[in-house]
C-alpha cells in the first residue's frame, strides 16, 4: 500500500516530454554560464529540482545526509584520531537509512513469519513509507566517498556544492551509473568547455537508449508481465518468460545507462560504462565484470577485497576453503539484497555466489580463457543458460511460486500455450536481433560504416512509432 | 564524427519521408492529418437501447467490471422495490459511460427514471482513461461519426501541444498505432502460421486462453490492477476544477437533465485508501469539490469509499468484490438508494 503522500508523485522519466523540456532549458542556461563554479551551482539546483519534483521531502533528506557526509569526511582529516568514529557514524547513517526504508518491512515480515512458525502470534511491524527514489544508488556513491577518504585513497573535497552535485547529479541519481568520487569529482571541479566531441559521443547513446527502452524493453515487458502473473504457466512458457525477461532487463537497464551517459556527455561529463555485452560472458566472474559494472566493481572493491584481506590477515591460506568460498558468497548475497528486499533476490545473489565458487573450483575463475572455438561455444552456452535460469528466479513473484511451478506445471498447460510460446519467442528473437545488430555492424570494414548511421536512423523511426500516447492503456493493445 | 551525425539525420529524414508518404497513401488520410481516431465505418451498436426496451427498468446501473462483481441487479430490484437493469461493461470508464448515456440510455423507450453510475476516485474526470488499445474497439462500437466531443475530450485534449503538432503534421507519428499494429501482427502470425498453421483469430484466441484472468495469480493480479489505476492518482488528475471542464461530467449531467433522467453517482470502495485518514489531502479536496458540484447540479452522490462495513474479506482483489461482497454491497446499496434517492 503506497503511503498517503507518494500517490501524488509525478515521476519524471528520461523519456517523457516534461523531461525533454526540462533538459533543453537546462542545457541552454548551463553552457551560457561558462564558469564551472556557476555551472555546478546551477546543475546542483537543477538536480534537486529534478529530485524534488518526484518527492520534495526526500530531496531534503538527500541534501541533509549528503551534507552530513561532507562534514564527516572533513572531520576525518581534521581529527585524525577520531577517523573511525566519523566513519562509523556515516555508516550507521547511510546503511541505517537504506535498511530502514528498503529492508525494514521485509525483515520485519520475515521475523514475524519465523515467530509465527514456532507458534507465537506476532504481527509484523510495518513502515508505511515509500522508498526514496535512487536510495540504493546514491547510498553507494556516498559510501565509496566516505570509505575512500577514511582509507586515505582520496582527500575530501572542500566545496559542499561539488560534493552535493556528485551525489545528486540528476542523470545518475535515480538509477546510476554508480560513478566513483575519483571518477566524477575531478570532472566537477575542473573547468568545462563545450566541445563537439561531447555531442558526437552523446547522440548515439541517446538514440540507442530511447530505442532500447521504448521499443524493446517496454514491448517485451508486456509479455513478461503476462507470463509471470499466471498461477501455473507451463514449463516451456516459463522458459520463454525467462528468455524474454533476459532481454527486457538488459534493454531496460542499459537504456537508462545510455541515456544517463548521453545526458552527462551533453553537460561535459564522461561517466562510466555499465554494460559490456554481458550475455557473451563465459563464466560467472566474467558476467559480473560485464554486467552493471559500476555496481559489481563497487562490491568487489568495498566488500569482496576487504573480506578476502580480512580472512588472509587472520591466517587463512589463499587457497583455503574459507578464503575461496566466503568472499564471493557474501559479496553476491549483498548484491542480491541490494537488488531488492525479497527472498528471490537474496537467492539470486546466493545462486551467483555458488556459481562463482563452483567455476573457481573447476579452474574457470576470472582469468580463464577457452582453448578453442568449441570450448568458447560450450562455455558460452552453459553460462547463458545459467544467466537465463538466474533471471527466472529473479523475476518470479516468489520462491514458493517458482518451486510450485517447477514441481507441478506440465511442459504445456494447453494447446493454446504452444501458440503463445511461439508468439513470445518470435518477438524475443526479433527484438534480440535488433539489439545485436550494432555489435555486428562494428565488425564491418570502414567503408560499410555508413550502415551504422542507417541503423540508428531506423532505430529512431521505430522510437517515433513506439512512443506511448498519454493514457496508460495504449501499450496493452498487442496482447 | 559530425559527418556521421549528418548521415544519420539524412537517413532519418528519408525514412520518415518514405514511410509518411506510404502511410498517407495507404490509409488515405489526407494532409495534415486529423487528430484522434476515425469513428466512422461501423454502425453504432444499440444493444443497450434494446435491453432497456425489453427490461423496461426504472433504474439503470452503469459501470465497469466493479459494478459487474459488486451488484446483483435482481437482488437490488427486489430489495429496493424498483425494477433495475445493469449495464456493466468490463474495462469501461467515463468516455464509454458518456456514450452509453448519449447514444442509448437517453434515447431509450421507455426511458429509465434514474441512472446510477459507479465510479472510483477520479474516474469521472479522467476522459482519456481506457479509450485506446483494446478499449478503442468497444468505444468505436458504441460511438458514431457525430461523436466529435468524444474525440476532442478523450483523444485530443490529453495530448500536449507537441503531440498535437506531431500528430497533425508527421504522418509517421500520427499513424503510429496502425504502423505498430502492422509490425506486431506480422510478429504474431509469421512463425505461428508457418509452424502451427495458426494465424489471426486463432492466435488471438490462443493468447486470450493462455493469459485468461482466471489463470492469473490473485495477489499478482491485484498488484497489477493497483499499478494500472495509478493513472487516476496523478497530480493533474486530482485538481477537480481544472479537470472538470475537460471531462465528460458536465455533458453527462446536461444530457441526463435534457432527457429527464435523474442521476446518481456511487463511489465504490477500493483498497488503495480504505480509510479516510490514509487518503492524500489532494484526493480528499477533489472529492469535496466533486460532491459540491454534483449537489449544485441536482445529482446524488452515494459514497462507500470508506465504509467500514465493506471489509477486506469481501473483496477478491483491490477493487473487485467476491460473491459474499456482492451480497453485502447489494444490500447496502439498496438501503442507501432507498434512503438517499427514493426519500
Amino acid at each position: 500500500m503506497p503511503p498517503a503522500d507518494t500517490v501524488l508523485e509525478n515521476p519524471v522519466s528520461f523519456t517523457s516530454v516534461t523531461f525533454i523540456i526540462f533538459f533543453a532549458g537546462l542545457f541552454a542556461v548551463y553552457w551560457l554560464l561558462r564558469r564551472s563554479r556557476w555551472q555546478n551551482l546551477f546543475l546542483l539546483a537543477a538536480s534537486f529540482f529534478f529530485y524534488a519534483w518526484v518527492s520534495p521531502w526526500y530531496a531534503v533528506l538527500l541534501a541533509a545526509t549528503t551534507a552530513a557526509d561532507f562534514y564527516l569526511a572533513l572531520g576525518m582529516v581534521r581529527w585524525q584520531n577520531r577517523r573511525k568514529t566519523f566513519l562509523v557514524f556515516s555508516l550507521i547513517m547511510n546503511l541505517g537509512m537504506l535498511g530502514f526504508f528498503k529492508y525494514f518491512n521485509f525483515f520485519s515480515a520475515s521475523a514475524a513469519a519465523v515467530l509465527q512458525g514456532i507458534g507465537l502470534a506476532v504481527e509484523p511491524a510495518v513502515v508505511s513509507l515509500a522508498l526514496p527514489l535512487g536510495i540504493s544508488f546514491y547510498t553507494l556513491k556516498k559510501l565509496s566517498y566516505i570509505l575512500d577518504v577514511h582509507s586515505g585513497v582520496m582527500q575530501p573535497v572542500r566545496s559542499l556544492v561539488d560534493y552535493e552535485l556528485y551525489v545528486a547529479f540528476f542523470p545518475q541519481v535515480i538509477s546510476g551509473p554508480i560513478d566513483r568520487p575519483r571518477q566524477l569529482l575531478p570532472q566537477i571541479q575542473a573547468e568545462r568547455r563545450w566541445l563537439p566531441g561531447h555531442f558526437n559521443a552523446a547522440w548515439p547513446l541517446l538514440v540507442m537508449g530511447l530505442f532500447k527502452k521504448l521499443v524493446v524493453a517496454d514491448t517485451i515487458k508486456i509479455m513478461v508481465d503476462k507470463i509471470f502473473i499466471l498461477t501455473l504457466p507451463g514449463k516451456l512458457l516459463l522458459l520463454c518468460g525467462g528468455l524474454a525477461f533476459t532481454l527486457q532487463v538488459l534493454a531496460d537497464f542499459s537504456a537508462y545507462t545510455d541515456i544517463s551517459r548521453g545526458l552527462a556527455y551533453l553537460l561535459g561529463f564522461k561517466t562510466s560504462e555499465n554494460f559490456r555485452r554481458p550475455y557473451l560472458s563465459l563464466t560467472p566472474t566474467d558476467f559480473w565484470n560485464r554486467w552493471h559494472i559500476t555496481l559489481s566493481s563497487w562490491l568487489r572493491d568495498y566488500i569482496f577485497f576487504p573480506l578476502r584481506r580480512a580472512l588472509l590477515g587472520r591466517g587463512f591460506a589463499s587457497g583455503s576453503a574459507a578464503a575461496l568460498i566466503l568472499p564471493p558468497i557474501l559479496t553476491m548475497l549483498a548484491s542480491g539484497l541490494w537488488h531488492g528486499a525479497g527472498w528471490t533476490y537474496i537467492l539470486w545473489g546466493l545462486y551467483y555466489g555458488v556459481l562463482i565458487v563452483a567455476y573457481q573450483l573447476l579452474g574457470m575463475g576470472g582469468a580463464w580463457k577457452p582453448k578453442s572455438r568449441l570450448h568458447w561455444l560450450l562455455a558460452w552456452a552453459v553460462m547463458f543458460t545459467w544467466i537465463v535460469l538466474g533471471w527466472i528466479l529473479f523475476r518470479s513473484p516468489s520462491v514458493a511460486w517458482l518451486v510450485n511451478d517447477l514441481i507441478h506445471a506440465p511442459l504445456l498447460t494447453s494447446p493454446g500455450e504452444a501458440v503463445a510460446v511461439v508468439v513470445v519467442m518470435t518477438s524475443v528473437i526479433f527484438y534480440s536481433l535488433l539489439m545485436l545488430l550494432p555489435g555486428l555492424l562494428e565488425l564491418l570494414p570502414e567503408r560499410w560504416r555508413w550502415l551504422e548511421s542507417l541503423y540508428l536512423a531506423a532505430a529512431l523511426v521505430m522510437v517515433v512509432i513506439y512512443i506511448n500516447s498519454t493514457s496508460p492503456d495504449f501499450i496493452y493493445f498487442q496482447f | 564524427m559530425m559527418r556521421r551525425f549528418l548521415l544519420f539525420l539524412t537517413f532519418f529524414l528519408v525514412l520518415c519521408g518514405l514511410i509518411s508518404r506510404d502511410t498517407v497513401v495507404r490509409y488515405d488520410t489526407g494532409y495534415p492529418l486529423s487528430l484522434g481516431p476515425d469513428l466512422g465505418g461501423i454502425e453504432t451498436r444499440q444493444v443497450f437501447r434494446q435491453e432497456i426496451a425489453e427490461a423496461r427498468p426504472d433504474v439503470v446501473l452503469l459501470g465497469d467490471s466493479v459494478l459487474r462483481d459488486s451488484v446483483d441487479a435482481k437482488a437490488f430490484s427486489s430489495l429496493a422495490g424498483i425494477p433495475a437493469h445493469r449495464i456493466a461493461q468490463g474495462g469501461s470508464a467515463s468516455a464509454f459511460w458518456y456514450l452509453a448515456l448519449k447514444n442509448s440510455i437517453a434515447d431509450a423507450s421507455p426511458k429509465p427514471e434514474t441512472l446510477v453510475i459507479f465510479f472510483r476516485d477520479t474516474m469521472l474526470t479522467s476522459p482519456g482513461l481506457r479509450v485506446t488499445g483494446d478499449y478503442f474497439a468497444v468505444i468505436n462500437e458504441f460511438a458514431g461519426e457525430e461523436d466529435t466531443l468524444l474525440v476532442e475530450l478523450a483523444y485530443i485534449n490529453p495530448m500536449s501541444w507537441l503531440e498535437q503538432a506531431a500528430g497533425r503534421y508527421l504522418p509517421l507519428y500520427g499513424e503510429r498505432i496502425n504502423l505498430r499494429e502492422i509490425l506486431e501482427t506480422r510478429l504474431k502470425n509469421t512463425l505461428s502460421g508457418a509452424w502451427l498453421d495458426c494465424r489471426g483469430e486463432c492466435v488471438q484466441q490462443a493468447l486470450d486462453e493462455t493469459f485468461a484472468g482466471e489463470k492469473q495469480d490473485a495477489g499478482e493480479a491485484d498488484q497489477a490492477i493497483v499499478r494500472a489505476e495509478d493513472y487516476l492518482y496523478r497530480l493533474e488528475e486530482l485538481n477537480f476544477e481544472r479537470r472538470l471542464e475537460k471531462s465528460f461530467l458536465p455533458e453527462i449531467l446536461r444530457i441526463a437533465e435534457e432527457a429527464g433522467i435523474h442521476l446518481v453517482f456511487v463511489r465504490t470502495k477500493t483498497w488503495r485508501y480504505p480509510d479516510l485518514e490514509d487518503e492524500p489531502a489532494a484526493l480528499q479536496r477533489y472529492h469535496q469539490d466533486l460532491a459540491a458540484y454534483l449537489e449544485e447540479n441536482g445529482a446524488v452522490l452515494i459514497d462507500f469509499s470508506h465504509d467500514p462495513r465493506l471489509a477486506r474479506q469481501l473483496y477478491k482483489d483491490g477493487i473487485h468484490m467476491n460473491a459474499d461482497g456482492r451480497e453485502v454491497f447489494t444490500r447496502l446499496l439498496a438501503a442507501a438508494f432507498l434512503e438517499q434517492v427514493i426519500r
